[in-house]
């Protein structure tokens, strides 16, 4: 719940900054210009997986994307990353290492209607597919009279596959560098082990054991636009 | 202006979205137990009994310590043995006849199959069991009735009707 407060926080003061920014109407032709887009390309890295770790430090991850701006209302992504996970609590002694990778599009929703702004509202969806090796080198049930059950599984590999739906806020914060917030819906397609032992997390979908997770992401991107902006 | 107001929209979905997600789960302890009911082999078919004075304890238990001892008795939740395919247990009723103690001890043989299940991150792992077959003796215990052969993790269903002579 913490890492959510904390991107609460930090996206309110995006938008109390955003608030400050004085509003200057448009002529029709002015609007017309303005709302032609950037097309170009834009790569960057995700600062969410190391927030994340702050508050589950058995996880560890990074990611980076390509974002392609085809115009103003569309935009192709792909998203890749990788995530470990290292668990030594009284239940097991678990590990995993895996790549992500999630593509997909986003759809700007806003209208710009003054001079220079490049913000966008964006609205997406994502196909999300993931392989890990993990191994559980310990694992502990308790049994309270007989006493307690100890064993091992072996390392095995995971194929795991889902869909998101994003919502999210890109600014350009400076000349070409656009930071971007986005929340996230993903819901499991399908999870193909060959082993009883189930994921922790799956790498870009997170917590294994909701069915439905909520995810976030805080992009800062350096875009490369293929025209000069007049 | 737009902006502003789309992103105040945004913030109260986040709310509740992380809100309804954030449901952390609580991990059941004792879920290897067979559960067992008492009941009178005499009169209407069904009919749960009270021993009173009751013992029950695991045989070849590394301490000799009991699960119940001396206590009025109706259902019995009896942990397996997970290092074993196979759990034996020791039930005693005790009743005072002319002044004196009188036991009556029965053992109860359990065989099953057991199955590995990885319950979640928090919970780790359990053991689901399917009850095989059911072996005793007969000095308290008339029959005893395999009802539902699954110990499953967080279902509490009767897994044994254990039917006392009368």
């Amino acid at each position: 719940m913490l890492k959510y407060l904390l991107s609460l926080s930090l996206f309110l003061y995006c938008v109390g900054v955003e608030a400050q920014k004085k509003d200057k109407e448009l002529t029709k032709e002015e609007k017309k210009i303005a709302n032609r887009g950037n097309p170009g390309i834009a790569v960057g890295i995700d600062l969410a997986p190391f927030i994340t770790h702050l508050f589950s430090n058995e996880r560890f991850g990074f990611a980076a994307d390509v974002r392609y701006t085809l115009n103003r209302k569309w935009q192709t992504v792909a998203e890749l990353g990788y995530e470990t996970v290292e668990i030594d609590d009284e239940k097991m002694t678990y590990s995993s290492d895996g790549s992500f990778m999630r593509l997909g599009f986003d759809y700007n929703m806003f209208n710009v209607d003054e001079e220079g702004n490049s913000d966008n509202i964006l609205l997406g969806l994502r196909y999300g597919f993931a392989m890990q090796e993990h191994d559980c080198s310990r694992y502990t049930i308790e049994e309270g009279y007989w006493g307690d059950y100890q064993s091992m599984l072996g390392s095995s590999d995971v194929n795991a596959h889902w869909a998101e739906l994003v919502l999210g806020l890109r600014s350009e914060v400076l000349k070409n560098v656009y930071m971007g917030w986005s929340v996230r819906v993903r819901t499991i397609i399908d999870v193909g082990a060959d082993s009883v032992l189930e994921p922790y997390a799956i790498p870009g979908y997170g917590r294994r054991d909701r069915s439905t997770n909520l995810g976030f992401t805080y992009t800062l991107e350096y875009h490369i636009p293929f025209k000069k902006k007049k | 202006m737009k902006l502003r107001l789309i992103g105040q929209l945004l913030v109260v979905i986040v709310i509740v979205v992380a809100s309804s997600c954030d449901n952390s789960s609580l991990c059941q302890s004792g879920q290897n137990a067979i559960e067992s009911g008492l009941y009178s082999a005499s009169g209407e078919e069904g009919r749960d009994t009270t021993l009173n004075s009751f013992y029950l304890w695991g045989l070849n238990h590394p301490s000799d310590s009991m699960l119940l001892d001396s206590v009025r008795a109706s259902k019995l939740y009896m942990p397996t043995d997970l290092n074993r395919d196979s759990t034996e247990f020791v039930i005693r009723e005790e009743t005072l006849v002319q002044g004196t103690v009188k036991g009556i001890n029965d053992t109860l043989l359990f065989i099953y199959k057991k199955n590995l299940e990885y319950i979640s991150g928090d919970c780790g792992f359990t053991y689901n069991l399917e009850l095989d077959t059911v072996i005793h003796t007969n000095n308290l215990i008339d029959s005893v009735q395999i009802v539902y052969s699954s110990v499953v993790y967080s279902e509490n269903i009767e897994n044994v009707k254990i039917f006392i002579e009368p």
